[in-house]
């Protein structure tokens, strides 16, 4: 039990320290500090799962560094983890727009998921799961409402849960990714000296189908697919820049 | 009730479509060519929206007599699509010779009055034509050319007479090319003569002249079944038609080479205007400034694209998707391109785009013509609303007019002051909670799947019991004589008496306890049975069973 305890306060010991980057960025970033600000996020993105406002800032940040295909890989992070930020999808938007050479993105996250995340899902189908346990098993619920209504209550929270369950499975074996400032070759074969199908300008958005050995297979809007090195892409997934 | 529900889906679908749609008015004459005297019809077609009164047509004061007919209303779908058109229909008579311009029609609509196009009507002196008239005619617009022009060939037929069919020979095709924007049109209409009415036929074929040289089409031959009256009775009247065939020779048409382009030369030939608009003078840094270019005239501009360098000082202009359209209007090719693009300033003080030019060819002109694409100054500030609109290319990079929004503000909004920097992502611990919290549910419904499964099993085990003859049946099989039938009649009134129950008054609960106590000393204790014992015992054991049967 006090194992326990302590394991929770140190778990909001450690948000409570890490919810001052934000702030810390910001005001490195309000004297003109960029490049610190910038510093100072990634360093709280690599000490953990990031929040859409770590992946909204950093986003901002790479933007105004110039450096837009980074920028729309941390709006689409952000947008996984909170879909209903106006400020994120307005961003997107306006980034999406500025890349005129690009073919058009491919879209990774399932539109219920645009909707509400993995974890809004999941909780509300529980929710209802729960609820309909209780009104299947308290005698004076199954009296006043018989067995059908917590029935069909169940029936909605499962739909749910599994909308969540098969959403995270995609996001997390099939994320997006993000072309980097450098561009990509998609290639027919997962080897560095393959044929070439065409060159990915920066800042393309695909879909990912697998990995091996270092190359991701990808299609794009345009109806290519093939081969490109991992590292020349943002993965945009369940985690921020995990690939299969 | 059905028809109410109808209404208002009905309702529905036109306010939810109403907002797509925009009003368009047109003016419609048949016949470019009359003859004094001569009626043709003219039509004034709104669609989407019912006008607030009939439209007023413009015509000269003198030379021709306008006469409002009447007006009718139809209903067209397409692809899902409804739409509602209008039509005014009017009379339109040749008093004089001349040629004269009708319109525009001004239609009122709601507080708005939209104006239509005007139309060009020629009045030739008037000409005896006999009264069984069936012409021909097929022709180029034009007899010289220029290579990249658009010239028309038009062919048609003019009869007095009632026809039933007709079939043109080949097109000619020698050194000119199909466009692909512009669509053949085809027309028929009625103009009222003193003498007849006179029913008209036009093609007309827009093509572009594409190899210099001189060409001399062989004669176009036209067949027709003229009708020259009428076989049969009642339901099986037919025309009695006649074929006739008839020729019309084509001039010869010149395509002549364009003389040496100047640097810079487009490609366009014919005869355009250039109009450039910005909507606004003043906008602050990072908001979208559309600016539409048009070329609009007569010649084709299928192929043409334009547009500026991305990267200007002090601004960043993106393109739009072009739009280009042609068509045959009033016996001329038109074709119209938009380009629509946006400017976005980067920097705050005066921007000036630096000019642009087009050079068309003008066939009318014979030579090479500049267009000056002028683009007005702007006053350019920083971080201050404007009037002005914002283009955001929302999730998709092409079509971007569909996404027109009214705030005005810089590109990208900035970043959060405060927030929390870790969030949880419960995706991996989805199912177990799902698990938790859905467990007693589960755990209810295998637990009714169980009792539905043992009533089940208990209902099908039941079946295979044979069962228990009546107690009827079973006193038409008793025993003989002896103990046996005493036997079986004992057992007989106990399960009558169980199966009667409550319905069992007291006398019959006396005469039954009376009755058992003889069998009893009968079969156990050496007495000998009367002679009724078996008679009464039967029928005690038949009224139990009649009671029971009234009782259920």
């Amino acid at each position: 039990m006090r194992l326990l305890l302590f394991w929770l306060l140190s778990l909001i010991c450690a948000q409570h320290a890490l919810a001052g980057a934000i702030e810390e960025g910001y005001a490195l970033l309000e004297t003109g500090d960029l490049e610190g600000a910038t510093e100072l996020w990634e360093t709280a993105l690599d000490s953990g799962e990031g929040s859409a406002i770590l992946h909204y800032n950093l986003g901002t940040a790479w933007y105004r560094r110039g450096n837009t295909p980074r920028a729309l890989a941390h709006w689409r992070m952000g947008r996984v983890l909170h879909p209903r930020d106006a400020n994120l999808v307005h961003n997107l938007a306006v980034a999406r727009s500025e890349l005129a050479d690009v073919i058009e993105p491919i879209d990774s996250q399932p539109p219920l998921l645009q909707v509400a995340t993995v974890s809004e899902w999941g909780v509300l189908g529980s929710l209802l799961l729960g609820l309909a346990s209780l009104g299947l098993w308290i005698p004076l619920g199954r009296r006043r409402l018989g067995k059908w209504p917590p029935l069909a209550t169940g029936v909605v929270g499962l739909v749910l849960v599994w909308i969540a369950i098969s959403g995270s499975q995609h996001l997390e074996n099939h994320p997006g990714a993000v072309v980097g400032e450098e561009g990509a070759f998609l290639r027919k074969l997962a080897a560095r000296h393959s044929d070439i199908v065409s060159k990915l300008p920066p800042g393309t958005e695909v879909g990912v189908e697998r990995v091996h050995l270092g190359f991701a297979l990808v299609n794009t809007s345009g109806e290519s697919r093939g081969w490109i090195p991992v590292g020349a892409v943002f993965f945009v997934g369940q985690e921020w820049n995990v690939h299969p | 009730m059905v028809m109410w529900v109808r209404g208002c889906v009905w309702l529905m679908l036109c306010c939810l479509c109403a907002p797509a749609m925009a009003a368009n008015v047109e003016l419609r004459v048949s016949g470019h060519k009359l003859q004094v005297g001569q009626v043709a019809e003219l039509r004034v077609v709104v669609t989407e929206q019912r006008p607030n009164s009939v439209p007023q047509v413009l015509v000269p004061q003198s030379g021709l007599n306008l006469q409002y007919v009447g007006q009718g209303s139809q209903v067209n779908t397409y692809n899902g699509r409804t739409t509602r058109i209008y039509t005014f229909n009017y009379r339109i008579e040749a008093l004089a010779e001349g040629t004269f311009q009708i319109g525009p029609a001004q239609v009122r609509l709601g507080n708005d009055t939209l104006k239509t196009r005007t139309v060009n009507l020629k009045v030739n002196p008037r000409v005896q034509m006999s009264g069984d008239m069936l012409e021909a005619f097929a022709h180029w617009d034009v007899e010289e050319a220029w290579v990249g022009q658009v010239i028309l060939y038009q062919r048609g037929l003019r009869s007095r007479k009632k026809l039933r069919g007709d079939r043109w020979s080949d097109l000619p095709k020698e050194g000119v090319g199909f466009l692909n924007d512009g669509k053949p049109k085809y027309s028929e209409f009625m103009i009222a003569d003193p003498e007849g009415d006179i029913y008209n036929k036009q093609e007309t074929f827009p093509w572009i002249a594409l190899v210099p040289g001189t060409y001399k089409a062989p004669p176009g031959i036209l067949r027709v079944d003229v009708v020259v009256g009428r076989e049969g009775r009642g339901f099986f009247v037919r025309h009695k038609t006649r074929k006739e065939v008839l020729s019309v020779e084509h001039k010869p048409l010149v395509i002549k080479e364009l003389p040496p382009a100047p640097p810079g030369f487009s490609g366009l030939v014919g005869d355009f205007k250039v109009r450039s608009e910005i909507s606004t003078s003043e906008a602050t840094v990072g908001a979208s400034i559309p600016w539409v270019l048009e070329v609009e005239g007569k010649g084709s501009l299928e192929n043409f694209d334009w547009s500026i360098e991305k990267d200007q000082k002090g601004a960043r202009v993106y393109d739009g998707t072009p739009s280009v359209s042609g068509a045959v209007i009033d016996g001329s090719y038109f074709a119209l391109a938009r380009f629509e693009q946006v400017i976005v300033p980067t920097q705050p003080g005066t921007l000036a785009l630096p000019s642009q030019k087009i050079i068309t060819f003008s066939p009318t002109k014979g030579e090479y013509v500049t267009h000056d694409i002028s683009i007005p100054s702007m006053k350019i500030e920083k971080g201050v609303a404007q009037d002005g609109t914002f283009t955001s290319f929302v999730d998709h990079l092409t079509r971007p007019e569909e996404f027109q929004q009214t705030p005005s503000y810089e590109g990208v909004r900035p970043p959060y002051a405060t927030g929390a920097t870790y969030a949880k992502v419960w995706g991996h611990w989805m199912p177990w909670l799902a698990f938790l919290t859905g467990m007693p549910m589960l755990f209810w419904l295998l637990l009714s799947g169980w009792n539905v499964l043992s009533e089940w099993n208990r209902k099908r085990l039941a079946a295979r019991v044979p069962k228990e003859p009546d107690i009827l049946t079973q006193l038409n099989r008793l025993p003989e004589q002896g103990d046996a039938r005493l036997a079986a009649l004992e057992s007989l009134l106990m399960r009558a008496h169980r199966q009667a129950g409550l319905a069992v008054d007291e006398e019959i609960q006396k005469e039954q306890s009376e009755l058992m106590a003889l069998i009893h000393s009968v079969r156990f204790g050496g007495k000998r049975a009367t002679d009724d014992l078996d008679a009464r015992t039967v029928d005690l054991i038949r009224r139990m069973t009649s009671l029971r049967k009234e009782a259920s």
